[in-house]
């Protein structure tokens, strides 16, 4: 994780936007049932009118609350006197009224508070609380007589005691009608109050989207770019790879790490960048809108925890089994792959039935196990939705309660619910991340691993220059073992091969042949002695120098996607002498003519369409049109019949005599390399033998138990 | 190639292959319908939760208005009849829920148990030539990949199809119930948002292809390179590759950027549509309530339903590409299914063995113009003839792909022929019982073929009901019982693919053993022991001298020295014969044989 966000890092300035992005993106979103609430509690439930201070009203109703209140200057400061029959506009309204109005002033202070309880004494004495008293006599009474005002407020407070949180209500009641009594259009208030929160809605859901496409494109972006970076420096680290590396990783897991592991750390970036950094902030967001209502909180809380709780049975229950099914479908492609394998033999045994009943067997164990998963996992859903609904009943109940005494308000209500809603998906998205996490970091380790690997192979800092010229080729007590391996695989190796010699290497498998002739490239690195090159440890010189002087032909032929062309020259400068040369002495020759396009034919990826022995040949022509000093065979010839490997070696050992090289053959038939310079007998990563064929026949035991179960007792005894 | 390639596929026929799904399904019927009313009915329930949940919310809301005007306040016992008729909906809700993924769960597996094992048996009469075209990793990708996610997507589309249906419906009722001006007002945004998907998708289906593409290009690179490794550094090729590594890199950054940001673009978008609908109700029902046409507790509802009908029509595209991807997957596992098997076997087959099972074939091998080839425009077999006697050698020699395998192939009816015929006794092998002709063969090949089970269990391969004694016989005749004897746990050693105590000259030897325990008329022997070390080369070679003793046998030689001493020598080339004779005559002919004899020795 550490590693990964070092390559998130040169991004972190567009990481910080795609933060904020976000951030803005929830606000906006989850202000959405704030306004819905707005609409259903201010416009539908208080018809549109917001609060309790009166945009206008009657200069006669004014009195009256002047009675009650005992901050009249403040009041009467903030509205405007207008005479009767005289035109205003109040709320975009044109408004004409018979008396004098008392209109609010557009810049005002809050007079909600203050105005609050004189609203409710005023509208309760005009809804005839006080019965048998004209009521403009009664204002008349209050305004000379202190003590009677005094015992009307007692009395009111009286009638409204335990509904002090419904005054507000009853307060916008009042305010209602007095717009209808100057003659104000209510719908239209009502109508334009929901149309001002609808449109700020739809502006505000406008930039949400807006923010969330930002949003996207910059994550999409940050994620696809240090996939790109990481893939880059996989491949690069592989580039530099020496064959211990290779091996110790395997080609296969290399491929997987390069490619699939790096999508899946694409995704987690992507992921991370948009959902994980969402979910939370959705949550949190949402918790904090409805810790406005502290006495329902615990509803949520619960009901988290028992999400919580059933994830953790699934998680308890289900996990195991999951890695159960992993190994029996191994299992399960394991019997398949033997069938296949072995269908020749199960066919001729006629044991197909057999085979069947052990297909079967693995195939019921795993469709057990699977649906046992299957239907364990199945409960989750329908339980998740379960106890979403089981919450709203309850936040329904709970909530009436608090509506009851005013606490709360309807439209809060149902904002509540989507609240609630929202955590408990933030919720649920968080939990599965957290599953879904340490299984993508098994890609990024897998990956990291490889980035992180050190070489094993170095240059020097200061490297020797090889001459062009080629010269002796010397092991000097060379001994080798496998980085971390116990047991040598070469040991004692010493010999010298001269331009023009031809020096071939055999003994049986695991005798270290194909080990031995690799130290040579520096594909590995002699782990004892040395080995020199004109004079020089080839340790001391640059890879790449050596490898220039050395032309190379694998044991597995390996082509590469492109024409022969390509594939001959790869990536180098070949004259046409150069290739022609290197074409015919392959044999290569009749490949090209074969096919309609000669030399710009086509190679598939692994040069699946051209047959083994093909392969061989162009890959031996690869190596021959480099022009190197060295040329080294790892039992490249097994895919040619007789014929051709004979002819093949024959205008070979014509070329190296004319270029002065040096050849290196590993080989399996002795038949092969009967003719070289000096042939190397190796067993068990030693040296048996060094000398000629006819030499080695007599003087070493190896050589002849190698011999003896290739050639017949005449061709023995003629030698 | 990694397998996400394969999910953008599209199935070429998905009529047929839907019909041949459904087919499957067919046992299930019942089940299914049980299923679907399970859904119907754990919808339904869905769906009209929010209706009366929102009665009760009418409740409060009159309750509370009526408060202020001095009236009576909440009727808390009616809504709290409303909830505990609402808790028990939804508790039987849930119980039908899962009791339908409980079935739904069950025929899917059922099924995808039933297909893995139509294919294995598939196996088994699908003629040799299939798998020539085949290549194992494919098939295994279709037993397991391909057959889990046809079970995984039934499982969860059958489900998500039923939902969304009655959803749909069910929604569309309520909502056109409580009012068709809002609902027509929430449905105006359903083609907005259809279009904008399709805009969407169709955008993003060209950059995902070329994304696909590019994957495949880096992909390919990489594998080309590690594959190459040894050769990329001998020829110091680095810096090309990655030259071209970077341009490839390049393409697919740019063109995965696009892909993935068009395909996650899609949801805010059509989301952001949504909330345009969802903002239209809250204002039309607004006015509807004050115009007293609507409840409160109906505006929630309504709100509720407009998100319910949102969801399947959002899941729409989703459920299509899951069809599409499963689709695709069962064609693949139907083709495996239809294909062409093996001819039927003869109406009245020879009898090869008697009453007592003591066997009546002597080992006559004939063969009559035989002609044939893998692919039946390529003849690599033209003409073919030739006559064994019973419990002589012959062996076959030739260069690479001269054909030398084909012929063993032919004679055990591993596949069939495209002219003449093969007699043994004077019967044409194609009026034997394919188990009958089989049984006569022992068979050891070059490439051993040994099962994860026990060396003990692995010999007795080559006769069932063999005894233990039986085995180590055959073993000791083998020369492989001291090797195995020396091992940890002996014969019941396991043998699996990483076995790492046997070599692969060791287990040669256990191939000869099986064919010692199966005593068999006629032996087939393709003798390569090239990357077998000398001392088990010498072990192998005088086991299968052993085995030879008295039975018609072919060996196909690939070193000459060890035939010399075969009855017959048969020279191929280009499938057809060049030379027949023994060692010293052939060698007199100075021919072909001659020529490949000598080519051995010389440097």
């Amino acid at each position: 994780m550490k590693k990964l966000l070092h390559y998130i890092k040169p991004y972190w300035f567009w990481v910080i936007i795609v933060i904020g992005l976000t951030f803005a993106q929830v606000q906006f979103e989850l202000a959405l049932p704030d306004y819905m609430s707005d609409i259903v509690t201010n416009g539908i439930q208080y018809g549109g009118v917001k609060d309790n201070t009166p945009l206008a009203l009657r200069a006669k109703e004014m009195e009256h609350l002047l009675i009650f209140s005992e901050e009249d200057e403040k009041i009467l400061n903030n509205y405007t006197l207008i005479k009767a029959d005289k035109e205003v506009y109040v709320s975009n309204q044109l408004v004409r009224f018979d008396e004098d109005i008392y209109v609010l002033n557009s810049e005002h202070d809050d007079l909600n508070e203050i105005l609050l309880r004189p609203i409710v004494y005023v509208s309760l004495i005009d809804s005839g609380m006080i019965p048998d008293i004209d009521k403009d006599q009664l204002y008349d009474l209050l305004e000379m007589n202190d003590s009677l005002l005094k015992e009307v407020k007692t009395e009111i407070d009286e009638m409204i005691k335990g509904y002090e949180d419904n005054l507000e209500g009853t307060a916008i009641l009042f305010v209602q009608n007095e717009y209808k009594a100057i003659g104000m259009n209510t719908t239209t208030i009502q109508t334009n109050y929901i149309l001002h929160v609808g449109l700020v809605m739809l502006g505000v859901s406008l930039l949400s989207v807006l923010c969330q496409i930002s949003s996207t494109y910059l994550s999409t972006k940050i994620a696809a770019k240090v996939a790109a970076k990481i893939r880059g420096d996989v491949f690069r680290r592989v580039e530099t790879f020496s064959s211990a590396e290779m091996s110790h990783f395997s080609t296969s897991s290399l491929i997987t790490r390069t490619t699939n592991d790096i999508t899946q750390i694409q995704m987690l970036t992507q992921m991370c960048l948009r959902i994980v950094l969402m979910a939370p902030m959705m949550g949190i967001t949402s918790i904090f809108k409805v810790m406005r209502y502290p006495n329902l909180i615990w509803l949520l809380l619960t009901a988290m925890a028992l999400i919580a709780l059933v994830m953790i049975l699934m998680l308890v229950v289900a996990m195991p089994r999951f890695k159960i099914i992993q190994s029996l479908i191994d299992k399960l492609n394991n019997v398949m792959r033997e069938l296949l394998d072995g269908m020749l033999v199960i066919r001729a045994f006629n044991s197909e039935k057999a085979e069947e009943k052990r297909f079967d067997d693995s195939n019921k164990t795993l469709s057990k196990t699977l649906l046992f998963v299957d239907r364990s996992m199945g409960i989750m859903m329908p339980f998740m939705t379960f106890l979403m609904n089981v919450l709203t009943i309850a936040i329904i109940w709970f909530a009436a309660h608090e509506i009851d005494i005013n606490a709360m308000q309807v439209g809060d209500l149902m904002a509540f619910i989507q609240y609630t809603m929202h955590v408990m998906m933030s919720f649920m998205i968080v939990a599965m991340i957290w599953v879904m996490i340490p299984r993508t970091l098994v890609s990024a380790k897998r990956v990291f691993e490889v980035i992180d690997t050190k070489d094993i192979i170095t240059d020097k800092d200061e490297v020797k220059m090889l001459p062009l010229e080629n010269g002796d080729l010397v092991f000097d007590d060379v001994s080798f073992r496998y980085p971390g391996a116990e047991d040598a695989v070469l040991e004692h190796i010493s010999f010298k091969a001269s331009p023009k010699e031809v020096v071939a290497f055999i003994g049986s498998t695991g005798s270290g042949k194909s080990t031995l002739i690799k130290l040579i490239p520096r594909l590995y690195d002699v782990s004892e002695g040395a080995i020199t090159y004109s004079g020089i440890d080839i340790r001391d010189v640059a890879q790449k120098d050596l490898r220039e002087h050395i032309g190379y032909v694998p044991q597995k032929a390996v082509l590469f996607s492109g024409d022969i062309e390509s594939n001959i020259k790869f990536g180098r400068e070949v004259d046409n002498k150069t290739l022609n040369e290197a074409i015919d002495i392959s044999q290569s020759r009749n490949i090209i003519n074969e096919k309609d396009e000669g030399l710009s034919s086509k190679i598939t990826q692994g040069g699946s369409n051209v047959s083994g022995g093909q392969k061989q040949r162009l890959s031996i022509a690869r190596a021959l049109a480099k022009d190197a000093n060295i040329y080294i065979f790892d039992d490249s010839f097994s895919a040619l019949d007789y014929a051709t490997d004979k002819k093949l070696r024959a205008e070979l050992s014509e070329m190296i005599k004319k270029k002065n090289a040096t050849v290196f053959i590993v080989a399996q038939r002795i038949s092969t390399i009967k003719n070289a310079d000096k042939i190397i007998v190796l067993d068990s990563g030693k040296m048996a033998g060094i000398g000629r064929h006819e030499e080695l026949l007599k003087t070493c035991e190896v050589y002849q138990e190698i011999a003896r179960s290739q050639l017949s007792e005449e061709e023995l005894a003629n030698a | 190639m990694p397998r996400n390639t394969k999910l953008a596929s599209k199935p070429k026929n998905f009529k047929k292959t839907m019909i041949d799904l459904i087919k499957y399904l067919r046992p299930y019927y019942f089940r299914i319908i049980l299923a679907l009313v399970l859904v119907i009915g754990s919808t339904i329930i869905a769906i009209i939760g929010p209706k009366i949940l929102g009665q009760a919310t009418t409740l409060l809301f009159e309750g509370i208005v009526s408060k202020y005007q001095g009236g009576s306040g909440i009727d808390f016992n009616a809504i709290l009849n409303i909830l505990l008729t609402m808790l028990c909906l939804y508790v039987t809700s849930l119980l039908l829920g899962y009791v339908a993924n409980w079935v739904v769960a069950g025929v899917s597996n059922r099924i995808s148990y039933s297909l893995r094992r139509d294919i294995s048996q598939k196996i088994d009469r699908l003629p040799l030539k299939f798998f020539d075209k085949q290549t194992h990793g494919e098939i295994l990708s279709r037993v397991t990949n391909d057959v889990d996610n046809i079970s995984q997507n039934l499982n969860s589309s059958i489900q998500q199809i039923l939902t969304s249906i009655v959803t749909v419906v069910g929604v569309l009722w309520m909502m056109i119930s409580i009012s068709l001006k809002l609902t027509l007002m929430a449905l105006i945004v359903v083609p907005l948002s259809g279009v904008a998907a399709a805009f969407i998708v169709k955008h993003s289906q060209k950059y995902f292809h070329r994304q696909q593409a590019y994957l495949g290009h880096v992909n390919g690179h990489i594998e080309e390179m590690y594959a190459g490794h040894l050769i990329v550094k001998t020829f110091n090729y680095e810096d090309k590759a990655i030259a071209d590594f970077d341009k490839l890199n390049n393409e697919l950054y740019e063109s995965a950027h696009k892909s993935q940001f068009l395909s996650m673009v899609m949801q805010p978008i059509v989301g952001f549509i949504g909330n345009i609908g969802y903002v239209g109700v809250c204002l039309l029902g607004g006015f509807e309530v004050i115009a007293g046409n609507i409840t409160i507790g109906n505006i929630q509802a309504f709100i509720q339903y407009v998100r319910q009908l949102n969801q399947p029509i959002t899941q729409v595209a989703q459920i299509m590409n899951i069809i599409q991807s499963m689709a695709a997957a069962a064609e693949r596992v139907f083709e495996i299914l239809d294909e062409e098997e093996i001819e039927a076997e003869a109406k009245d087959p020879v009898k090869v063995y008697d009453d007592e099972g003591k066997c009546l074939i002597e080992g006559n091998v004939t063969f009559e113009n035989v002609r044939f080839g893998y692919d039946p425009d390529d003849i690599i077999i033209k003409s073919f003839s030739m006559y064994v006697a019973p419990g002589k050698q012959v062996a076959i020699v030739g260069p690479t792909g001269a054909g030398k395998t084909t012929l063993v192939k032919l004679l055990m009816r591993f596949y069939e022929l495209n002219g003449g015929a093969i007699y043994i006794d004077g019967h044409d092998i194609k009026d034997m019982r394919r188990s009958d002709l089989r049984s006569l063969f022992g068979m050891v090949l070059q490439d051993t073929w040994l099962y994860s089970g026990s060396i003990k269990d692995n010999i007795r391969y080559g006769k069932r009901d063999a005894s233990d004694e039986e085995v180590y016989e055959a073993a000791k005749l083998a020369h492989v019982d001291h090797f195995v004897k020396t091992l940890e746990n002996g014969y019941d050693t396991l043998v699996d693919e990483e076995t790492s105590g046997i070599s692969s000259g060791q287990k040669q030897l256990l191939t000869i053993a099986r064919a010692f325990l199966k005593n068999p008329k006629i032996l087939i022997l393709d003798e390569a022991t090239s990357s077998v070390d000398t001392r088990t080369e010498q072990l192998i070679q005088s086991g299968m001298e052993e085995l030879m003793k008295g039975r018609t046998s072919f060996v196909i030689a690939h070193r000459l020295s060890t035939i010399k001493n075969s009855d017959l020598i048969i020279v191929l080339d280009k499938g057809d014969i060049v030379e027949v004779g023994n060692h010293q005559e052939l060698l007199a002919k100075n021919g072909f044989y001659a020529r490949l004899y000598n080519s051995q020795f010389e440097g």
